[in-house]
């Protein structure tokens, strides 16, 4: 078998066995990699209905066959799970040398099952699994975390780990991997935690042949040079930070949890000043040539820090919470990464916080002293701290917005900004249209990567102020799109300097694998991809009324820029949610007919009780 | 209904010209005639473009690109009602954008406005001081009955078949949002209306801001720059206005040749709308911002 080991290796942390399961070529070629086949996985492993912080929820990685291509930006893996944060699919992708180590120890996914009963480091050196006791290792951030198994087992292990924040089941915990490279969106980092497993290491000598690599490597120095032309330039300079100033200037940086869409400090925390002031360096990804991350350096009295800044994260801890203060968005994204936790769900929880602290809903005695108000920084970095050790109101905070809002009550679940319990990246939804959308519908709650919907409304192929039927077709082809990219896994930033991603990925597959593959058929697994991660959130319980958004998003239009007064209907989110299913060719209520199942190879693997018979 | 059309655009050139005195869909406007005029703004938001005419010779006449076609008017003698019936008739697409000949300041942003409010009406018109504007308007097929039916009793009054038809109609408050001063409307029936529109388009060239974000700003060291371009000449030359303002830009955001920007970057108007290859039309005191066309992230 080229491109794949055709293997995946079940781990059981209850009762310390292994196990090799053969993967064969029919689910490989339908399910590709990466998401794909990580949502394959976890729908066959996990039982319906557990707890997800349960023994029972396995937490998958996947590889990917362009994972030890060399081509640019192929180091990448997908980590599943079911999300403590949603109680649906969970799903995030990180890129680092994990992903390389991982194939070569000879699997194409590790499945982690059962739980520890006490701190444990997995180690996996070339296909012999070995339980390691981790006592030592318990409390360490995770930079501490990576450099104790690295003194232990050697540096040329590769590292995945949870930090404090993990270990403490933190619904919104990350995994944090090679350096700080974190795989953070609903809380696979807690599902770690809750198997007592504190880290990972992997280490490999299995060769990864492709079936042609001559033809291969020529395509690849052209994706080289093309991966650094004008469709990177804004990554390859200023980062993806560079969109504060651009979102608020077109009224669409969600700032003071969502309560505007322009924050007047933009220009402090922007891209360009972080560029004049802060910037020391780019890094890259493992193979990749674009190397976009931002490193930036503190340069204030305080103490020196030094981390990576990207515009999820900086928006996050940045305007979301009402801080203009460029040295405390870069402290708070370094405690976030070093205690293992999302900054964007961490950041909205506590934008949410502030809010209710500014309501009286949560007094400065309830918040032990804490004064959670927008624009206190040191309230932020104490929040932090306190939510990833559970300590005080961190109890609180770290099961994220939607718990929160229900222990709290008093209305604030009109202000807690999360879909299916997922906190809400940077992008307005009453600004962006299309967004509004795919923020709604996605399978993994508010993600605007899985859909990139917001490409449409930085176009002139929409008005991004109103809704429109339309964009329940955008939506679901930069769904399919984006499942195809995370399958194979492609980073998201290479795919403008594609001209036919699907042509062109077709024959590298090709190449790679030596299995025949179409552009057709790539397309095809992308929208079966999406079905499948559907069936599973409907296995949980998923119903018509999760696919919407926020109250306040649909109640309050936006007050300032150059959006101000508008807001979004429910009818117009409405009719863009029917729109989507009838696009997909799913029922009036979102379900999956038996007949689509069909259409996309499904009926074998996803039950018919998921299915409904009548499409729109 | 034609593969892929889901829109048709019909531009009506029926008319006598007898105020004017000459063929004003012949009048050179801005350097072209001004049915061009009409039919290049059209273009920008329909996926086909018919003119109705009087007779197959004017057809003949009139310089029209090759893709547009020709419909000769079926009801000769019965004014616009009867070309909003020829055309709509002749149209592959389901509806049909009607604006005329000789109107020079038609804006594809606003027909993509009228266009947008469609879905479960049979037409849809802008409307003024209360007042429907029937020669710049949507209809869809769902209307050829009850105009044919009003055509038989020449009862010619184009809006009177609105009363037969769901007609959705776009307050005067958004239209302003997209033309503040109506010229969308404006049609050119006499010399005087001629003169105007001259010096409309005159007024118009005069003084833009650009506002530079990401390496733009960077490598320019300024976060504004105002430019004088002329407004009707097309990004083309805003672009080498923007170029001579800031060389700084060139290889950066402007393309070496300083005829356009970059893949990598990309224009908005005023924070609203996303300039693509169709340049918008320039007021004074508009500004153009200028970012990366990348929104990832």
């Amino acid at each position: 078998m080229y491109g794949y080991n055709g293997k995946v290796l079940v781990v059981d942390l209850t009762t310390r066995t292994t196990a090799w399961q053969p993967l064969d070529e029919d689910a490989l070629r339908r399910f590709i990699g990466g998401t794909g086949l990580g949502a394959y996985l976890l729908y066959m492993h996990c039982p319906p209905g557990v707890d997800a912080l349960s023994p029972e929820n396995p937490l998958i990685f996947a590889a990917s066959p362009l994972v030890g291509s060399r081509l640019t930006t192929s180091s990448k893996f997908a980590v599943l799970a079911k999300s403590p944060l949603t109680g649906f699919i969970g799903d995030s992708l990180s890129s680092s040398f994990v992903a390389t180590e991982l194939k070569k120890t000879g699997c194409d996914a590790l499945i982690i099952k059962g739980r520890s009963d006490s701190p444990t480091l997995l180690a996996i050196d070339d296909g012999e699994v070995e339980f390691l006791d981790a006592a030592d290792l318990a409390g360490l951030t995770t930079s501490q975390t990576e450099r104790a198994v690295k003194r232990r087992l050697g540096h040329r292990s590769k590292v995945a780990c949870i930090g404090p924040a993990g270990e403490n089941l933190v619904r919104f915990a990350s995994i944090s991997n090679d350096g700080g490279r974190q795989a953070g969106r609903t809380g696979p980092g807690a599902v770690m935690g809750s198997k007592n497993l504190k880290a990972i290491a992997l280490r490999g000598t299995k060769a990864m042949p492709a079936f042609e690599p001559g033809r291969l490597n020529e395509i690849g120095l052209d994706l080289a040079r093309r991966s650094l032309g004008p469709a990177t330039e804004k990554y390859r300079t200023l980062g993806t930070v560079a969109n504060v100033s651009v979102f608020d200037r077109l009224g669409v940086l969600p700032t003071r949890n969502f309560r505007e869409s322009t924050f007047e400090l933009a220009d402090r925390v922007s891209g360009e000043a972080l560029h004049a002031g802060h910037h020391v360096k780019n890094a890259h990804c493992a193979n990749c040539t674009i190397g976009c991350e931002q490193i930036v350096q503190t340069n204030d009295d305080g103490p020196a820090e030094r981390g990576r800044m990207e515009y999820e994260s900086g928006f996050a801890l940045g305007p979301l919470v009402g801080i203009g203060d460029p040295n405390a968005m870069i402290r708070s994204a370094r405690i976030c990464d070093e205690l293992g936790m999302d900054t964007i769900s961490a950041g909205a929880t506590i934008a949410w916080a502030m809010e209710c602290g500014e309501r009286g809903l949560i007094s400065r005695e309830d918040a032990g002293g804490l004064d959670l108000r927008f624009g206190n920084a040191d309230a932020l970095t104490e929040a932090l701290g306190l939510a990833a050790r559970r300590e005080g109101i961190g109890g609180l905070l770290a099961d994220g917005s939607r718990m929160a809002a229900r222990q709290v009550g008093g209305g604030s679940a009109d202000w807690a900004m999360h879909v299916k319990g997922l906190e809400m990246p940077g992008y307005e939804p009453r600004s962006l249209k299309t967004m509004a959308l795919g923020l709604a519908v996605s399978t993994r709650g508010a993600c605007h990567n899985r859909s990139s919907a917001y490409e449409a409304d930085f176009s002139a192929a929409v008005d991004r102020l109103e809704a429109s039927r339309e964009r329940g077709r955008i939506t679901m082809d930069g769904e399919d799109f984006g499942a195809t990219l995370d399958s194979l896994i492609w980073c998201k930033f290479l795919r403008k300097a594609f001209d036919d991603l699907y042509e062109e990925s077709a024959e590298i597959y090709e190449l790679v694998t030596g299995w025949p593959m179409t552009a057709g058929g790539l397309r095809l697994a992308g929208e079966r991809i999406n079905n499948l991660k559907k069936a599973f959130n409907i296995r949980e319980g998923w119903d018509r009324a999760d696919d919407t958004l926020p109250a306040r998003v649909l109640e309050e239009p936006l007050p300032t820029g150059a959006a101000k007064g508008v807001g979004l209907t429910r009818d117009d989110l409405d009719m863009m949610v029917e729109a989507y299913y009838e696009a997909r060719g799913w029922t009036r209520d979102g379900l999956i007919p038996a007949g689509k199942l069909e259409e996309l190879g499904l009926a074998d693997v996803v039950e018919p009780q998921s299915a409904a018979d009548d499409a729109v | 209904m034609g593969a892929g059309i889901e829109t048709s655009g019909v531009v009506l050139a029926g008319g006598m010209s007898r105020r004017l005195g000459r063929d004003k869909a012949m009048e050179p406007f801005g350097g072209e005639p001004l049915i061009r005029r009409s039919l290049s703004r059209v273009s920008q938001v329909v996926d086909e473009t018919i003119v109705v005419v009087n007779d197959a010779a004017r057809g003949r006449e009139l310089p029209l690109p090759d893709e547009t076609r020709v419909a000769v008017d079926r009801w000769p003698g019965a004014g616009s009602l009867g070309g909003i019936f020829t055309g709509l008739e002749a149209a592959r697409a389901e509806w049909a954008l009607v604006v005329a000949c000789d109107m020079p300041f038609l804006s594809a942003p606003l027909l993509r406005r009228i266009l947008s409010m469609r879905e479960g009406h049979d037409a849809v018109a802008p409307a003024l001081d209360g007042r429907p504007e029937p020669t710049h308007a949507a209809y869809s097929k769902a209307c050829l009955p009850h105009i044919e039916r009003r055509l038989r009793a020449n009862d010619l009054k184009i809006t009177r078949f609105f009363d037969d038809v769901d007609v959705a109609y776009l307050p005067q408050s958004a239209i302003e949002e997209l033309d503040a001063d109506h010229l969308s409307f404006f049609n050119v029936n006499t010399e005087q209306d001629l003169d105007r529109a001259k010096r409309v388009m005159d007024r118009e060239r005069g003084s833009v801001a650009v506002e530079l974000f990401g390496m733009a700003r960077i490598a320019c060291g300024r976060d504004v720059v105002e430019i004088a371009a002329p407004l009707d000449g097309g990004l083309g030359r805003v672009v080498s206005a923007l170029a001579d303002a800031c060389p700084e830009l060139v290889g950066v955001a402007i393309r070496d040749d300083r005829t356009g920007l970059l893949d990598s970057y990309t224009f908005n108007l005023n924070g609203n709308e996303f300039v693509s290859g169709d340049a918008p039309r320039l007021r004074p005191g508009d500004r153009l911002l200028l970012f990366s066309s990348m929104a990832g992230g």
